[in-house]
């Protein structure tokens, strides 16, 4: 069979690092063909190769079977071959139809573009692929989702054959990420050929026809969709046997840790984001809080801790009400928190990973007396959590700008698990995360769970919050529609739920 | 091989600001000798300027004074997201307040001295809580309403040696501080004072707070990232406006050492643009308080040596402001630099490779 793509024996050297080891790709024409591995297995390398950014140290590219040469994305883009990167690269000042144009722009006359030729031309192109883009909107104003799309039509515009998605689904809402497989699928029927890159073994299998497995930048295996599984795949991916399992049940459940009453909050614009929350969260168990994007999480978890100013109601923390301290005091009276955005509220991206591990906790001993710093005491901290939790960065020093994002949500979550008080909150603190990242920290939420804290857990994943749930809280425009035990529900139910259909409430 | 490149690698800001500082040396050259003047000469009467005999080497370090003191007053700013460039406005009070208080009152030299050098400072940090009431409370962009300062900080100082203060002489000034109030000369006949001993002390001080105590830490964390200070309990606004006052104190300061070490009293216009100089300075020196004596350095060298070489070698003296431009331009545009110097040390796709090997 002709393949419309294929890499012989393709090596990557970065100095002394291997980081593709004679891969071997054949690729079908009009397939979605998934190439799936851990951070750092050498999925991006690869496609970077392919796409002219990276030149490979030895082996060959071949094109509908003729060899040919890559030095440059324009080169890459002459060959039919499209990238779409994980982070977008989009003028936002400019609307969707002049990003799409940009760099082969329609000239009317000599001077002036063609604006209504630029508009006509990319509106064509999002309804024969059903990607509902509007040319004239301004990227600054479109979401996450479609921004993407505008990269999409980018590369079709440039008659794109062979698409790149590198990990596509990253940054995008279940919902989101729902609409792209089905343009994924149309793409295909079309006739375009799509390399998928992923982690996510789940969307893995939904939307493939062939799956490539590397691992420490080798092909371990390719199979094709139908002959494998989640579990089959993982173990490739890994290496050996993963957690992502139903974590054991709690053991012992203690008392009320975290009580909140009736709480209310409203927004700048006074509009109510939160209404009439209650719930509680007991020593020993996990309470995760189902529910799509968008629907009070964030502020939920800001209130917890203080920044999001509460209208009415109460929160409190064992026998102490602390609904209206400031964050400094909501934290120290004992609540640890992973946040959602790591990059922006976790961490302080320039500073070394050492001085991260104590960020928050710079007043209080052993770090300082309250006024001086005892560095000693800081660099001990930081040599013994980097041990424990397996943080792996060259030295204390290194600024955590440079590790990667689960290097990155180790040290969050060393952090706050270590010094950890009474409660953790921890919101989507697998977001983005490969598969043993993710089943370190869940494996750390469960320890800190048996070791009698309360642990409130946010998660978009519904996989997730069934995993490591001993009650759910569903939350549904602002307010907890129901509290259920996990045993008592299917993800079916939850999704329901969480789509603001009724259920019985099931006392809890 | 490797620890050789490993070395370079580290402190690679440190040698691409080196580089780029050589390198604007080189572009003057090649001025000098385009306008047919030989450029080794130039460069002999411009290091024999700045550091040819004790005399000159001492007046070099009287301007590396003030340009340190000031460049600090930018660094502790900048390194809390502050970005105060309204150092002169601030330093012009200064040196105004600590001159009233150095000639109006009479007191032992121990209590005169630091007062008057302490009144620059709290009038610089008073100014200084103006822009910071301004960005905190009401959101205005402090390198707008900074700048902006600086005008009526000029020109209030022009007004009082003007219509207030009675002139004494030809000059617009007030009158001589009294000796109580003085930096001594430390060495005879040269304009070298203790004023120098001042700046090692701020030096230490601002290295002292910004990286030894819980406080100096929380003002870095709000630099590099104000949300994630807001999320770990550091009081973000309370931390820029310490911070406001602090760069406005050290501005002050700067400008009451240069009275009482230099002038002895408010001479108008006595500034020849210290707090615009501050903030190359505090640049080039990579925000780092030692790195700021070395630029310092360098930028009070160019004001001594640049005279000596315009009066042997016929090279306008308009020439230091080209120079200090090439430098500024060359510094500012030194990320350029970046991408050679990693081929050099690093080979080509390395940065990649270190994520690649952290992962």
């Amino acid at each position: 069979m002709a393949y419309i793509l294929e890499l012989k024996d393709i090596c990557k050297h970065f100095g002394n690092v291997l980081a593709n080891d004679h891969v071997n790709l054949q690729v079908e024409k009009g397939t979605v063909h998934s190439i799936v591995g851990e951070n750092g297995a050498g999925k991006t390398t690869l496609m970077n190769i392919l796409y002219g950014l990276y030149k490979q140290t030895s082996g060959e590219i071949l094109i509908d079977g003729t060899k040919v040469s890559i030095e440059s994305p324009s080169d890459a883009i002459r060959l039919g071959i499209g990238m779409i990167h994980q982070h977008f690269k989009l003028i936002s000042a400019m609307t969707v139809a002049e990003n799409v144009m940009l760099g082969e722009e329609p000239i009317k006359g000599k001077l002036f573009l063609d604006l209504k030729k630029i508009n006509d031309s990319t509106l064509e192109l999002s309804d024969k692929y059903g990607l509902a883009v509007k040319p004239k909107s301004m990227v600054a104003d479109i979401s996450v989702g479609i921004r993407q799309r505008v990269e999409i039509l980018k590369a079709l515009y440039r008659n794109a054959n062979i698409l790149i998605l590198d990990e596509p689904t990253a940054l995008l809402t279940p919902q989101e990420s729902e609409d792209l497989f089905r343009i994924i699928e149309r793409l295909r029927k079309d006739g375009k050929t799509i390399l998928f890159i992923s982690h996510k073994l789940k969307e893995i299998i939904q939307i493939s026809d062939n799956i490539t497995v590397l691992r420490d930048g080798k092909v371990v295996d390719t199979v094709k969709k139908s002959k494998t599984n989640e579990v089959q795949l993982a173990r490739l991916m890994i290496g050996r046997d993963v957690f992502l399992k139903p974590a054991p049940k709690s053991k012992k459940i203690g008392e009320i840790i975290l009580k909140v009453d009736n709480l209310s909050a409203v927004n700048e614009y006074h509009h109510p984001v939160l209404t009439d929350i209650s719930f509680d969260v007991r020593s020993g168990e996990v309470l995760g809080v189902a529910g799509v994007d968008g629907n009070g999480q964030t502020e939920l978890v800001k209130a917890l801790i203080g920044l999001q100013p509460v209208s009415k109601g109460k929160i409190k923390l064992r026998d102490n009400e602390i609904t209206h301290l400031s964050v400094k005091k909501m934290r120290s009276a004992g609540i640890g928190v992973i946040p959602e955005d790591r990059l922006q509220e976790g961490l302080v991206e320039d500073f070394s990973v050492e001085e991260n591990l104590f960020l928050g906790l710079q007043r209080i001993p052993p770090f300082s007396n309250g006024k001086i710093i005892n560095w000693n005491a800081v660099h001990e901290n930081a040599d013994s959590l980097v041990k424990t939790f397996d943080i792996r960065t060259p030295n204390i020093t290194h600024k955590a700008r440079l590790l990667s994002g689960g290097n990155q949500q180790k040290i969050i979550v060393a952090r706050e698990i270590f010094h950890a008080p009474d409660t953790i909150i921890a919101a989507q603190p697998t977001r983005g995360l490969d598969i043993a990242a993710t089943d370190f920290v869940h494996e750390q939420l469960i320890k800190q769970r048996d070791s009698g804290k309360a642990v409130l857990l946010f998660s978009l994943s519904l996989d997730e919050i069934m995993l490591l749930s001993t009650r759910i809280a569903v939350i549904y425009k602002g307010t907890i529609v129901a509290i259920v035990n996990k045993d008592d529900v299917t993800p079916e139910d939850l999704g329901l739920m969480m789509l603001g259909g009724s259920y019985e409430h099931i006392p809890a | 091989m490797h620890t050789i490149r490993k070395f370079f690698l580290k402190r690679q800001p440190v040698f691409i600001t080196i580089i780029a500082v050589a390198l604007a040396f080189i572009v003057v050259g090649f001025i000098l000798a385009a306008t047919g003047r030989n450029p080794f000469n130039a460069v002999y009467y411009f290091v024999r300027g700045a550091f040819g005999n004790v005399v000159n080497t001492s007046d070099t370090i009287s301007r590396v004074i003030p340009l340190t003191i000031a460049g600090i007053a930018f660094l502790i700013g900048a390194q809390c997201a502050v970005f105060n460039v309204g150092i002169e406005g601030q330093l012009l009070l200064g040196a105004m307040a600590s001159a009233v208080v150095g000639y109006i009152v009479k007191l032992p030299f121990y209590i005169h001295l630091p007062l008057m050098l302490l009144a620059g400072a709290l009038a610089g940090g008073l100014y200084g809580l103006v822009p910071a009431w301004l960005k905190t409370k009401r959101g205005v962009n402090e390198i707008l309403s900074t700048i902006m300062l600086n005008y009526p900080a000029t020109y209030f100082t022009h007004f009082l040696v003007l219509k207030v203060i009675p002139i004494v002489g030809v000059v617009p000034a007030t009158p001589f501080i009294e000796d109580t109030a003085r930096l001594p000369i430390l060495i005879e006949g040269t304009q070298l004072h203790a004023g120098v001993f001042v700046m090692i002390l701020v030096v230490i001080f601002a290295y002292f707070l910004l990286y030894k105590t819980s406080l100096g830490y929380e003002m870095r964390a709000v630099g590099y990232n104000k949300t994630a200070a807001r999320f770990h309990g550091i009081p973000v606004e309370k931390r820029m406006n310490f911070a406001f006052f602090l760069s406005g104190a050290m501005a002050g300061l700067a400008g009451a050492v240069e009275v009482a070490g230099v002038h002895y009293r408010f001479l108008d216009q006595f500034s020849p643009g210290y707090g615009y100089d501050s903030i190359t300075v505090a640049l080039v020196g990579l925000l780092n308080p030692f790195g700021v004596i070395i630029s310092a350095t360098l930028f009070g060298a160019l004001k001594t040596g640049i005279l000596e070489m315009s009066v042997y070698s016929g090279i306008p003296r308009q020439l230091t402001t080209l120079i200090n431009g090439i430098v500024v331009l060359c510094v500012a545009a030194k990320d350029i630099l970046g991408g050679w110097y990693a081929r050099i040390f690093r080979g080509k796709d390395t940065y990649e490779a270190e994520k690649e090997i952290s992962q």
